[in-house]
């Protein structure tokens, strides 16, 4: 098909589906590199309002298009009227640059951010044409990569995927564009590929593979020029990434793990970085982003060099501790926001031990009392339920702060005042690498019983409820610590419907039950049963970094209900993370 | 300062709604360096807005626009430095200081058709010729019956289609693709609608019709 032929046959179909600017391309700050000798399709197998907005993908784009001789395009998987008016009329998956068909491609890199999006994976590489599974690709067809966190257990898309790259992927891109400028062959470049410390080539066996710290965190990779996208992304702002990594410890938490150490950037590289990047975006928002943006020791002089720049700006710190200090950072940086996120996670005090949540009421009644004095009128507070060692009190507990968090706002405001508290539950899911890998969720029915006690304790003037949907909870449970029958279980609930299962109104919980059931599993049994210390995990020939025996150490703390401190104040906790290349870096 | 600006809309650009315009140009303006002014009241918003909302896939070589820049600014120098930022397939054609509120009267678009230029000169004749060439516009509300003609006295056959001029009045408009529906059913013909693109939109403050900005007020 001629690129003429396939313009005009992608134009006729965009004049019959919803949001068509998702397909268009041609954003400000677009690249676009016809005379490339190496294609590569950066994929985010969501709709293009989601993966616009990811960080990760603007810094891989931004990497591979400053190589003179390669081109990066994006892709993102088209929504269900598009995927059908597209198979209707034969129209292959295209990228947004070039609207070149994706297979002609000579890697396409699909970034794994949750594992809801997997069915999604299924459903992009069919609509590029490529076979789904590793072992039907020819050299016809590109090299399949995938990333991100949720490759941490690369196990369930193992059939899918030809090379997974594991942790941060800033240096060794550039290493596997060499590959495929220099090796001809599919089968070569994989056999160079697999060569490589830090990709794992499912094909070739189960050989261990160790995660790619980005060491030197260079603000060089910080992307000056994001393409700026249309007005329907989830997130419409500037960001810098000003610090990678956390050592807090919670220990649910996947991020905590997978990318230790703490490397922090210096204030004066992110002040300009964040200038530069407003000027040439046009936008009005900046984002300073990490995983705990309180924690990066320079927060406070970034935020007031940034407001002397630019004293309207209206700048975001996502991710705060709870405490009166990130509350007034916040007031600080941004005047005209009228609502802040805090996340306890968990309402008591022996719930905080058990996760490693190092904070105490106290604080959080000072944040909340904070919050309000500093004239913010929407609380919302994040909390988890179905945790390990769950009990009744934990549950009232959350009840019982959303009820004190109403009497510090109508202390403030009034009995009748204009300000809402808004309780945010969602369910606990294990992750892998995490020292609660080897824990089960809670039972469907447990859940239920919880999500109505909430519902009807938290009700009446100035509270607001939301809960996650049990069911994908589950789900995600099930797909995250799979393995090679998951993979199977996928591709069956892929090949009877399932697609956007993050999204409530496609997600199909039959199709997926189903699936798993027609390979003799089941979704609750994966997501609920514990697993035994002894027992082979799916991603143990994955290594961290972070060593399993803090993991195991850390998972029996948390059955004495005892929290462990943070590296970076309270001395080394010997997980392993600074045997590597880097230890943790702050700037002050 | 009130500034009305004229601008294009092309190519794959046509698939942006009319709001992602909206947010696109005030992007622009940040990133050409200006300032645009805010609203009055609790909930500021920029002072911007475009003369007629354009439907999602019509290219439009006429757009009309009016901003409120904080401070005065020379309009050529600020046509040429929004141009220099703006999305592919937006092109500012020109900018002269405001005269007053524009009122749409009247748009005129060429509809292109995939159908032989016979069976439209044919279609268009019955058009001429009918009292009334009623039509459905549907909504996910509700259907209403809608005339073309009423809006859209005549059309003038093209190669590839039809230009048609559309009166826009406080009770309401046809839309082009409205026009070409009159048409098939008129004839008794298939004539798919394959592009639509607004040539020309005139405008009037007070009771004067103007082109181009900076003429008569």
């Amino acid at each position: 098909m001629t690129p003429a032929v396939l313009e005009a046959q992608i134009e006729a179909i965009l004049a019959e589906v919803q949001k068509p600017s998702r397909y268009i391309g041609g954003e400000v700050n677009e690249v676009v590199k016809p005379t490339a000798t190496v294609r590569v399709a950066l994929c985010y197998p969501d709709a293009y309002e989601i993966g616009i907005s990811n960080q990760a993908l603007q810094i891989l784009y931004t990497l591979v298009n400053e190589r003179s001789s390669a081109a990066a395009e994006r892709v993102y998987t088209p929504w269900p009227d598009m995927a059908e008016a597209m198979r209707r009329t034969g129209v292959p998956l295209f990228t947004l640059e070039s609207w070149r068909p994706v297979r002609e491609c000579d890697l396409v890199g699909v970034t794994l951010q949750a594992e809801l999006t997997y069915s999604n994976v299924l459903e992009t590489l069919d609509l590029a044409g490529i076979p789904l599974r590793a072992v039907d690709r020819t050299d016809d067809d590109p090299i399949v990569m995938a990333g991100g966190p949720s490759a941490s257990n690369p196990e369930p898309l193992a059939p899918f995927v030809d090379v997974f790259f594991m942790g941060e992927a800033e240096e060794g891109l550039l290493t596997i564009l060499d590959v495929l400028e220099r090796v001809p062959t599919r089968a070569e470049r994989l056999a160079e590929l697999a060569a490589l410390p830090y990709l794992y080539v499912p094909a070739l066996g189960r050989q261990a593979v160790e995660r790619a710290v980005y060491a030197s965190f260079d603000i060089a990779t910080q992307p000056r020029q994001p393409v700026v996208p249309y007005a329907s992304a989830i997130f419409s702002r500037a960001s810098v990434e000003v610090m990678r990594g956390c050592t807090r410890g919670c220990r649910f938490c996947h991020a905590g793990t997978w990318y230790r150490p703490v490397r922090e950037r210096k204030v004066d590289d992110v002040v300009k970085a964040g200038i530069e990047q407003l000027g040439c975006t046009g936008y009005d928002e900046l984002s300073l982003t990490s995983l705990a943006t309180s924690d990066y020791t320079g927060v406070e002089r970034a935020i007031s060099e940034i407001k002397r720049e630019r004293p309207s700006l209206h700048l975001s710190l996502p991710s705060n501790r709870v405490d009166t200090g990130p509350v007034a950072m916040n007031a600080a940086a941004n005047a005209r926001q009228g609502s802040i996120t805090l996340a306890p996670e968990a309402a008591t005090q022996r719930m905080r031990d058990i996760i490693c949540k190092t904070i105490t009421d106290e604080m959080i009644e000072r944040a909340i009392e904070a919050a309000f004095a500093a004239g913010y009128t929407s609380l919302k507070m994040y909390f988890m339920i179905g945790l390990p060692l769950e009990t009744f009190a934990e549950v009232q507990g959350i009840v019982d702060l959303a009820y004190r968090a109403r009497e510090i706002g109508r202390r403030q405001y009034g009995q009748g005042g204009r300000f809402t508290v808004h309780v945010s539950a969602s369910n606990f899911v294990p992750k892998p690498h995490t020292p609660f890998q080897w824990e089960g969720m809670s039972s469907p029915d447990q859940l239920r019983v919880k999500h109505d006690y909430l519902r009807r304790a938290i009700t009446g003037r100035q509270l607001r409820l939301s809960l996650h949907d049990t069911g994908t909870s589950l789900l995600e449970g099930a797909l995250g610590r799979g393995d090679a029958v998951t993979g199977d279980a996928i591709e069956t609930a892929w090949r009877a419907g399932a697609r956007f299962d993050a999204w409530t109104e496609h997600h199909q919980p039959a199709v997926w039950r189903e699936a798993f059931a027609a390979h003799g599993r089941s979704i609750v049994e994966e997501a609920t049963r514990e697993r035994d210390a002894l027992e082979p995990l799916p991603w143990d020939h994955v290594k961290s970094g972070v060593t399993k025996e803090f993991l195991l150490d850390e998972w029996w703390a948390s059955r004495a209900e005892r929290a462990t401190g943070d590296c970076r104040w309270d001395g080394c906790t010997d997980c392993g993370a600074c045997m590597g290349p880097v230890r943790n870096r702050l700037v002050s | 300062m009130k500034l009305e600006l004229r601008f294009t809309v092309t190519g794959r650009a046509r698939f942006l709604s009319h709001l992602e315009c909206v947010d696109g140009l005030l992007a622009a303006f940040r990133r050409a360096g200006y300032q645009v002014a805010l609203s009055q009241g609790m909930r500021p918003k920029p002072v911007i807005s475009l003369a007629m909302a354009r439907a999602v896939g019509v290219a439009s070589l006429d757009e009309l626009m009016t901003v409120d820049l904080v401070g005065e600014h020379d309009p050529d120098e600020v046509r040429t430095r929004l141009q220099a930022t703006l999305p592919r397939g937006l092109e500012v054609t020109s900018a002269a200081p405001s005269t007053g509120t524009p009122r749409p009267v009247s748009a005129r678009y060429r509809v292109e058709l995939d159908a032989p230029r016979d069976v439209v000169e044919r279609a268009a004749a019955r058009y001429a010729e009918a009292e009334a060439a009623p039509v459905e516009r549907a909504s996910p509300k509700r259907v209403k019956i809608v005339d073309p003609k009423a809006f859209a006295p005549t059309v003038e056959v093209v190669d590839g289609g039809f230009e048609v001029e559309v009166a826009i009045a406080p009770e309401g408009s046809a839309r082009p693709e409205e026009v070409a529906r009159a048409l098939a059913k008129l004839e008794g013909a298939d004539l798919p609608v394959t592009g639509v693109t607004r040539l020309e939109l005139r405008a009037e403050r007070g009771r004067s019709p103007v082109g181009a900005p900076g003429e008569t007020a």
